[in-house]
């Protein structure tokens, strides 16, 4: 075992030392007893589902949070932090999931923010240092970013690595990330990966959350998967492979996951029927068909215009040319609302800046696009809401603790599902999901699919963007794949293998 | 036939209406009725009551429009103006143009929803700043009042019309009656209409109701003219109370229809607040000042009061939003994304 991390190397002294940690919140008990130990030079994986305590683990070590009882070490001495500076100052960054970069500010200005170099007696910003050093720390990441670019206009890849330049700016010696490649494409995540054992080479110590257990697999040294606030698992390397997480996350096996689809070739008239649909700068001369019943899945990378796709045919935006026909009609929509009246349903990708209404409770989340018609003369007939909301409960076996209980206030899965609900009670004929699993656990991700694929069995034309081919491939009866706009071919999932997707996606 | 028994309990329309969430300010109130009658009997009065109601039936009015600007993320800082120049056209219109003076009453709550309608096209439309916006035409509004009246109030105010502002209905004054009406009302739809629950749902996430199939545009227009009409409304009443068409109605009146709203409750992040809120939010207010009178404490005080009041509101309000995870500044406040 020549493993650094091994239990023969327990000698080695951690950077950082959690031990025994535990953080309560009114009603929950968010960390019980948690231990961690990261070493440098080696990666150190979470993983749990939504809610397991990773993010209130993260927010403990950056001293966003005052833990209850434990103990912080670093480099084998106490600390007691009282505000994020100090955790910064020991040399802990984090590259949060949400990235806080400033918009306006240019990609120096941001890789610098809290590190500005200074002249003149700290009164001016001294702007060549600022270059040289952001060019520096750049090098170090080994990526060419405009350092005079707007923050805003960077990709979501570009603006990870800026934020992750910040955190090196800052000299850190312990760098966590948090789900770093949830929004990134298949070359765009390999990229950040490869940065990742470069930076563990060079001696940092990396905390590495993700959802992503192929990720995980590749990179770590160590992996705690943690479930109900607890550490379940502490596993090295060498023990560890996908199944064994699966079951210590969700506390049971796993349900066989790929269940193939039928691939029966769809017949008669389709539903919907694109043809050569354009929008200048997004996505050209784009042809699809899709039928009752079937669950077409679009894969591509980011950025493939997959998205752009949905929403214009979802009314969001413009056509430049083609054609969109709708049960055998021709459509073309000013306003998503006329999709809707059709029977056009669109669940969009950021389902918290996107989808869910956070002040409203669970009903008037689910039914806020039907309320005219579950009124008479203006008022909102309650017991029909109560009675539509009641019935997708049940059927996708949503957990609320009322139908008033805020949506915001419920876990991913949970909020995705009042959100399928939404579309169903609006009788919608086709209904568009853009990355309907992302950021949600991996039980609810199967619940998920369980339900699109008894949805598309009653009857239900479903088209499916997903940036994760085994999504799209265990979820779909036919895949397209789109690569800068266009449409590169389609296959049938019972034909489709990543590799195959991934050769489309990037040719 | 019991298939409806396991379904969970149904609020009331009621019970929609006047909400639950407002017990802290309805304390405040209790807690400073009791202080003024102990230090003065004569605030346990009907006389005194009916002073208090009326005084504040004028900005309870205005902050009910403005209530709902902010339940939708907006701000409306035209609302005095647009009650002095919509007053001073239906005084006009009554006077020197011979209208009768209840139609020059409703063309000049016409004239106030036009111009909230300016207002609500402009920052939907043109996706301008609610802040600049509202400044802007604020300033043009009282700018106009000037140049009508020349700085003099226009007087021979037709007798018949002072029922509106001076006139009761058995004990209760007309302008209260009509501020009751007009909190109903409002407080039914904000509660229990589609529009209503739009409003929430628009100023709570404006993103996301587009995508839930909701015209925000529509909606915007809609509520900015409820604005400037329930401002308007408030300008007529104050005509026929003062007798004349003074220059200056409205224009002490933006600030109070913002803090009623804030210590009632309503967060200026929109998407939350409720009109029973600012009623009691103006109660609280009118009652301070009536308190201070009664007290015989200095009415300079009563502005550094009702300031700090609304810092506390405003303190209260973030603390719940923080601990919530809900944005904690006002769109107005902020750039605006696309759409």
């Amino acid at each position: 075992m020549s493993d650094p991390t091994s239990q023969t190397s327990e000698a080695r002294r951690p950077i950082l030392e959690l031990r025994g940690i535990r953080k309560a919140f009114p009603g929950v008990l968010a960390l019980d007893d948690v231990d961690l130990k990261v070493f440098p030079g080696a990666v150190h994986s979470l993983v749990g589902e939504n809610g397991a305590g990773k993010s209130t683990l993260i927010n403990v070590m950056v001293s966003l949070f005052q833990p209850d009882i434990g103990e912080i070490r670093i480099d084998g001495k106490s600390v007691r932090f009282s505000r994020p500076a100090d955790a910064r100052a020991l040399g802990i960054g984090l590259v949060p999931q949400e990235l806080n970069l400033v918009p306006h500010l240019t990609v120096m200005e941001n890789i610098l923010l809290g590190t500005t170099p200074l002249r003149f007696g700290n009164t001016a910003v001294d702007w060549r240092a600022m270059r040289a050093r952001a060019a520096e720390v750049l090098d170090l990441i080994g990526e060419k970013i405009d350092l005079d670019a707007e923050a805003s206009i960077l990709s979501v890849a570009h603006q990870q690595l800026v934020q992750i330049a910040r955190a090196l700016a800052q000299d850190a010696r312990i760098l966590i990330l948090d789900e770093p490649t949830a929004s990134l494409s298949i070359p765009e995540a390999d990229r950040l990966l490869a940065l990742v054992e470069q930076l563990r080479d060079k001696g940092c110590a990396i905390i590495y959350v993700s959802h992503r257990l192929p990720e995980v697999l590749r990179l770590s040294d160590q992996i705690t998967v943690m479930r109900n606030g607890r550490k379940v698992a502490l596993l090295d390397r060498a023990e560890a492979n996908e199944a064994i997480l699966v079951r210590h996350m969700i506390g049971r096996d796993a349900q066989q996951r790929d269940r193939k689809p039928t691939a029966v070739l769809p017949t008669g008239q389709p539903i919907l029927e694109v043809s050569g649909l354009s929008r200048v700068g997004e996505f050209e001369d784009v042809s699809f068909s899709l039928h009752r019943g079937e669950i077409l899945g679009i894969a591509g990378l980011i950025g493939a215009g997959r998205t752009e796709l949905a929403r214009c045919i979802f009314g969001d935006t413009r056509r430049s040319s083609g054609r969109v026909v709708l049960d055998g009609r021709p459509i073309e929509f000013q306003h998503p609302s006329e999709a809707i009246r059709q029977g056009i349903a669109y669940v969009p990708e950021e389902r918290k800046r996107l989808g869910i209404f956070p002040a409203l409770g669970v009903a008037e989340n689910m039914t806020l696009p039907i309320l005219s018609r579950l009124s008479r003369l203006f008022q909102i007939r309650w017991g029909r809401q109560r009675g539509v909301t009641d019935e997708f409960v049940r059927k996708f076996a949503i957990k609320i603790s009322s139908q008033d209980q805020l949506i915001r206030n419920l876990s991913g899965g949970n909020q995705q599902k009042v959100i399928l609900g939404r579309w169903l009670a609006t009788g919608c004929r086709v209904l568009l999901l853009d990355e309907p699993t992302r950021g949600i656990d991996v039980n609810a991700k199967f619940e998920i699919h369980r339900i699109l694929r008894e949805l598309a069995e009653a009857g239900l034309a479903i088209l499916v963007i997903s940036s994760e081919f085994e999504e799209v491939i265990g979820l779909a009866d036919q895949i397209i794949v789109m690569h800068e706009g266009r449409l590169k071919g389609r296959i049938p999932a019972s034909e489709a293998t990543q590799e195959k997707l991934l050769t489309m996606a990037v040719a | 036939m019991a298939t409806n028994n396991d379904r969970p309990p149904e609020k009331s329309v009621l019970a929609r209406i006047t909400g639950i969430k407002e017990s802290g300010i309805i304390l405040a109130i209790i807690l400073m009725g009791v202080v003024i009658t102990i230090a003065n009997p004569n605030f346990l009065t009907p006389y005194n009551f009916q002073i208090v109601a009326r005084q504040v039936s004028f900005i309870a009015i205005v902050a009910a429009g403005q209530t709902l600007v902010l339940l939708l993320g907006g701000i409306d800082l035209s609302v005095g103006a647009i009650a002095g120049l919509s007053a001073i056209l239906g005084a006009m219109m009554m006077t020197s143009g011979g209208v009768d003076p209840f139609l020059s009453t409703g063309l000049a709550v016409l004239f106030g929803l036009f111009c909230g309608a300016i207002n609500g096209t402009l920052i939907a439309k043109l996706k301008l700043n609610a802040f600049i916006v509202t400044l802007a035409t604020g300033e043009v509004f009282a700018g106009a009042i000037l140049v009508l009246t020349k700085g003099y109030a226009i007087n021979g105010i037709p007798e018949i019309f002072q029922v509106l502002g001076q006139g009761t209905i058995g004990p209760v004054p007309v302008p209260v009656a009509i501020m009751l009406v007009i909190f109903a009302i409002l407080a039914w739809v904000t509660t229990n209409t589609p529009f209503g629950r739009s409003v929430f749902a628009v100023g709570g996430n404006r993103e996301a109701s587009r995508f839930a199939g909701l015209h925000s545009e529509r909606i915007e227009i809609i509520v900015y003219a409820i604005s400037g009409g329930a401002a308007a409304l408030a300008g007529m009443m104050f005509v026929s109370r003062m007798n004349a068409g003074q220059p200056t109605i409205g224009a002490s009146w933006l600030m109070p229809s913002i803090t009623a709203a804030i210590i009632g409750g309503t967060s200026l992040s929109g998407g939350v607040g409720t009109m029973f809120g600012t009623l009691l939010g103006a109660l609280f207010m009118a009652l301070l000042g009536n308190g201070i009178v009664l007290m015989n404490v200095s009415s300079y005080w009563e502005r550094v009061i009702i300031g700090l009041f609304v810092l506390i509101a405003v303190i209260v309000d973030l603390i719940r939003r923080r601990s919530s995870g809900l944005s904690l500044l006002p769109r107005w406040m902020s750039f605006r994304p696309r759409s």
